[in-house]
């Protein structure tokens, strides 16, 4: 992964220092509440229902042992000893004092980490591929551009009060998108041209939110070193264009849909024109700085470990289930990627207490080069296990609640922490989720039911990515009574889709129902291996309608 | 004004800034509202006197242009600490358009944001009072280490 060099050290050193003083200036009653706002929010500060909210950056999903030990550390001397992964590479501290903030910014200043930027109307922490690196298929490692990316807009001092939030994501895998770019300000993929170069396709205007919409291409192919020059253009039509009388209609996808793509790219280009081979024009020695951070750790020469696999999963049916769901193929013979499930029935997704915490940095160290990642449906990843070593891991995570072998499936539910912490939430999230992982426990049954993508957002925010759930439930306010709103066939990936809404709202109680109605819909009518999204594609909502909406003889 | 900062102090502020329908002084230098100045563009040209304008948030880089080599000075109004659009059309004024004269930010900004203020090619800040231009003075640079390129630097890879 990356590492700081005296520059980088610098910067979030700094930060600290500027922080503290405009904190003190803040508890002096020298900055008034709505100006300290923005600066609060640029160094990841919200004032939530209980308590302060700190947000803080895991840059495109990185993070090392050490960092994970720091964390564990912070929460318990800063916080209640837990902390909760977001779904945009961020970890979340629910109970922080004001005061302590700069201390805490400062412990994490210590192992190269900083909240810079991961709140406020400025370019928020990019985002990829949880597998980056480490896929067989991949067009080339997205991380070295996503630390491009993180350090052009750290500080970036033209675009740090823009109409609204702006989120980048980088997707690398031309057969499939974990990094849902289609659904960000700015989506990037890395493709090749016909000569075998590298770039980028480009999209933009997409997201969630009020508005979902799917970003659309400006461009096919921009080569790599022209990506910060192009990413300058954008962001300044943007500034200088997007609305700013009206937060609802502030973000660029409402600039985008308003003048028409063709005509947002034409002003792109017109403005690009001037830009493009100044002086933010990336050098191959700064491009090949970055990459050196990113090569292959010393991978040991490995076959498939395939008749040792197929023996312990005969001798451990337990075994055979995790490994089919919660581990990935890895580019290297031999090796594979772990993913270890926050998703424990009775826990909030995404929630990881301290000694989790130190629990899966300690099975980094031991089992995968000291490196973790995080991914937006909430889990934690150990991207360089050897596959000889994966009974031994199971073994272990089983442990730390770390082995609920449910990766991907219904269970696998995507979540906001919701009304239950969330000032700006309409209705609570994390019961819904539990409720869904309570009535749906039978594991040879979710197996059976394959993929499916359920996320939950407590309100039109959409943190929880409910549009692009293959079941997406949104938390409604009816005259000051949770309800909630249940669409359907929402992807995030290469065929990305906003779900369609089912019809009226349900209460709380009746989600669960809802949701086995739906699941029964889709048993009743799949072919053999079809996905669930595929089967909503096939025979639309129709017949999901009809039996969710049935009136009970 | 006892709130300008320029030149990385504190000064006597020589300018007089004319409002939307204000009465003009006889004498002195004076930053006159772009439409006001446009309408009688050929005598302010002609004054014996300095001349600047302000933009309000609305009016772009663009639409002064035309008359870079006769204004002193520009200033940016921003309407709201949040909005900005200052930062991007200082940026074109001094990158693309070549303006070497002062650009002062006016109106509502923090003492937390000249910085990047500077950064963009803002190089006089009208603070909002004399506390807050004493706060600004302690904040031009608060960061030794710059990523981006700007009117101040390079971007920093080139150095690494």
């Amino acid at each position: 992964m990356y590492l700081y060099d005296s520059f980088d050290q610098k910067v979030v050193d700094e930060r600290v220092a500027q922080f503290r003083e405009q904190t003190e200036r803040y508890l002096d009653g020298k900055i008034a509440d709505d100006e300290f706002l923005p600066l609060r929010l640029q160094n990841g500060l919200y004032i939530q229902r209980h308590a302060p909210m700190l947000r803080i950056a895991i840059p495109y999903g990185l993070l090392s042992s050490r960092q994970l030990y720091r964390l564990a550390d912070l929460t318990e001397q800063y916080d209640k000893g837990y902390a909760h992964f977001t779904t945009r590479h961020n970890v979340q501290f629910n109970w922080p004092a004001l005061e302590d903030v700069p201390d805490i910014l400062a412990g994490l200043a210590e192992v190269q980490m900083h909240a810079i930027q991961t709140s406020g109307n400025c370019i928020r922490n990019t985002t990829t591929d949880q597998f980056a690196g480490v896929v067989h298929d991949e067009i080339a490692d997205p991380r070295p551009w996503c630390e491009l990316i993180r350090q052009w807009s750290t500080l970036h001092p033209e675009f740090a009060f823009l109409p609204r939030k702006f989120k980048i994501a980088v997707n690398a895998s031309p057969e499939s998108d974990r990094a849902a770019v289609r659904f960000h300000d700015i989506g990037l993929e890395l493709v090749r041209n016909e000569a075998g170069e590298v770039g980028f396709r480009v999209f933009v205007g997409g997201g969630l939110g009020r508005t979902p919409l799917v970003g659309q291409n400006i461009r096919d192919f921009l080569p790599t070193k022209h990506l910060l020059t192009y990413l300058d253009a954008i962001l300044r039509v943007y500034n200088l264009n997007g609305r700013r009388d009206n937060k609802f209609k502030a973000r660029i996808k409402i600039l985008v849909k308003a003048l028409g793509v063709d005509a947002f790219r034409d002003r792109v280009e017109a403005e690009w024109a001037h830009l493009k081979d100044g002086p933010g024009t990336l050098t191959d020695a700064e491009i090949e700085r970055v990459a050196q951070h990113f090569v292959d750790p010393d991978y040991d020469t490995l076959s498939e470990a395939d008749a040792l696999l197929a023996e312990q999963k005969s001798a451990h049916p337990g075994f055979s289930r995790w490994l089919e769901r919660n581990v990935t193929r890895h580019k290297k013979p031999g090796y594979a990627a772990v993913t270890l499930s926050l998703k424990k029935v009775g826990y909030a997704p995404g929630d990881c207490t301290s000694g989790q915490m130190r629990a899966a940095a300690k099975l980094a160290d031991e089992f995968s080069l000291g490196g973790l990642r995080v991914s937006h449906e909430q889990n934690l990843i150990l991207a360089d296990v050897r596959q000889d070593q994966l009974f031994d891991l199971w073994e272990a995570a089983k442990q730390h609640g770390f082995a609920t072998p449910t990766i991907g499936t219904l269970t696998d539910v995507i979540c906001c922490p919701g009304g239950d912490y969330c000032a700006l939430a309409n209705a609570k999230s994390i019961p819904i989720a539990e409720a869904i992982q309570a009535q749906f426990d039978d594991l040879d049954y979710l197996f059976d039911l394959g993929d499916i993508d359920l996320n939950i957002s407590g309100c039109m925010n959409a943190c929880g990515h409910h549009h692009i759930g293959n079941i997406g439930i949104l938390g409604v306010d009816k005259k000051g009574e949770e309800f909630y709103q249940v669409s359907l066939g929402g992807d995030s990936g290469l065929n990305a889709r906003v779900g369609k809404i089912l019809g009226p709202s349900f209460k709380a109680d009746e989600v669960p129902a809802v949701v086995d109605k739906v699941i029964q819909v889709y048993v009743d009518h799949r072919r053999p291996d079809e996905a669930f999204i595929d089967t909503v594609e096939r025979i639309g909502i129709e017949p999901f309608k009809e039996r969710v909406y049935a009136k009970s003889h | 004004m006892q709130n300008l900062i320029k030149g990385g102090q504190h000064q006597e502020d020589p300018w007089t800034l004319i409002e939307e329908e204000a009465p003009i002084p006889a004498t002195g230098p004076i930053i006159l509202p772009l439409a006001l100045y446009q309408a009688q563009k050929p005598e302010w040209d002609a004054a014996d006197r300095d001349i600047g304008v302000w933009l309000n948030d609305e009016q772009m880089a663009e639409d002064v242009t035309d008359s870079l080599d006769n204004l002193a000075l520009i200033a940016l109004r921003f309407p709201k600490f949040a909005d900005g659009r200052g930062f991007s059309k200082a940026r074109l004024l001094r990158e693309r358009y070549g303006y070497k004269g002062e650009i002062r930010a006016i109106g509502d900004f923090l003492p937390d944001q000249v910085f990047y203020m500077g950064r963009c090619g803002i190089d006089a800040f009208a603070c909002r009072t004399e506390d807050e231009a004493m706060i600004a003075l302690a904040l031009l640079s608060p960061f030794s280490v710059r990523y981006q390129s700007g009117t101040d630097s390079t971007p920093l890879f080139e150095r690494r």
